[in-house]
């Protein structure tokens, strides 16, 4: 044993193994965090793009009428859910711990968690679970 | 005779043997390092493209309309000069105009090549053209009266 790892015949081709391990293992880093990020990302926009539409949706219109801006929090709150249940696809679960919703000034904000897969966890790699907070306020009169 | 024997020596000597091991194996590494440094930048490159799109989509989600000239400004703000041939379409139902409706859906299709050059020789570069295509869709959050 002693004798084998004093030998030096080869030690270019372990050391480009190593190399090429290491840069093989760099590649797989980038291509799964930077699918990670893009996921994450795609789900917060989406989660927020909910929040806007629900409390846009839901101001009512005889308020409205004369410059005064109240939100139907209950249609709000509904909506919200039906929105991110239709547009999230199937790969993410999405938890909402809470939604609060004010009439005056038109506001929602929800806070929970989403779970997604990996680009390996197909062998073995834990799927991500991360929180999220978004909020949404309408200001719009016109 | 002699010639011959002499190679046939040359060729079973053993001196030296390490230097050309050492000189196989540095060309191999080097051109295993190039060709991941390449797909590495490729991949950038793609998350680049998909940002772009991204932010696209967000704008016109936001606006609830889609202006081109807005949305070519914000293509080149983000960097797209350092992909070749970057067209972006929109396949949308308008309301009116370029506007659309609140939570109706539209698409944006992103495509651009990023070239990686392999070998060049004088003037004329050996190279490959590799397609990027980013397709996602979006819903407006405007109600349009």
């Amino acid at each position: 044993m002693k004798k084998l790892l004093k030998d030096r015949t080869g030690s270019a081709s372990i050391m480009f193994f190593g190399f090429l391990f290491l840069l093989l293992l760099m590649t797989f880093l980038i291509i799964e965090m930077g699918a990670t990020m893009e996921n994450h990302d795609y789900a917060v926009s989406v989660l927020q793009r909910a929040c806007n539409s629900a409390v846009e949706a839901n101001i009512m219109d005889e308020y409205r009428a004369d410059r005064v801006l109240m939100l139907d929090a209950r249609g709000a709150d509904e909506d919200f859910r039906s929105f991110v249940q239709n547009d999230l696809p199937s790969k993410y679960r999405v938890v909402i711990n809470t939604v609060s919703c004010t009439a005056s000034p038109p506001s929602m904000t929800a806070t929970g968690t989403m779970t997604f897969p990996t680009i390996f966890s197909q062998y073995g790699f834990e799927e991500i679970t991360v929180s999220f907070k978004v909020k949404s306020t309408n200001y719009d009169l016109d | 005779m002699t010639a011959k024997m002499k190679l046939h020596g040359y060729l079973r000597s053993k001196k030296g043997d390490s230097a050309v091991e050492f000189i196989m194996t540095a060309a191999m590494l080097v051109l295993t390092f190039a060709m991941l440094i390449s797909a590495m930048i490729y991949v950038t490159q793609y998350y680049s493209a998909s940002y772009i799109c991204r932010r696209v989509v967000r704008t016109i989600e936001t606006t609830g309309e889609y202006d081109e000239a807005t949305v070519l400004a914000l293509a080149d703000d983000l960097g797209s000069d350092a992909l070749d041939d970057l067209s972006i379409q929109i396949d949308a139902t308008y309301c009116s105009g370029r506007r659309i409706q609140l939570r109706d859906e539209f698409r944006v299709m992103l495509t651009a090549e990023y070239r990686i050059t392999i070998m060049q020789f004088g003037q004329r570069p050996i190279y490959v053209d590799l397609p990027i295509q980013i397709r996602l869709s979006g819903r407006s959050e405007v109600y349009w009266k």
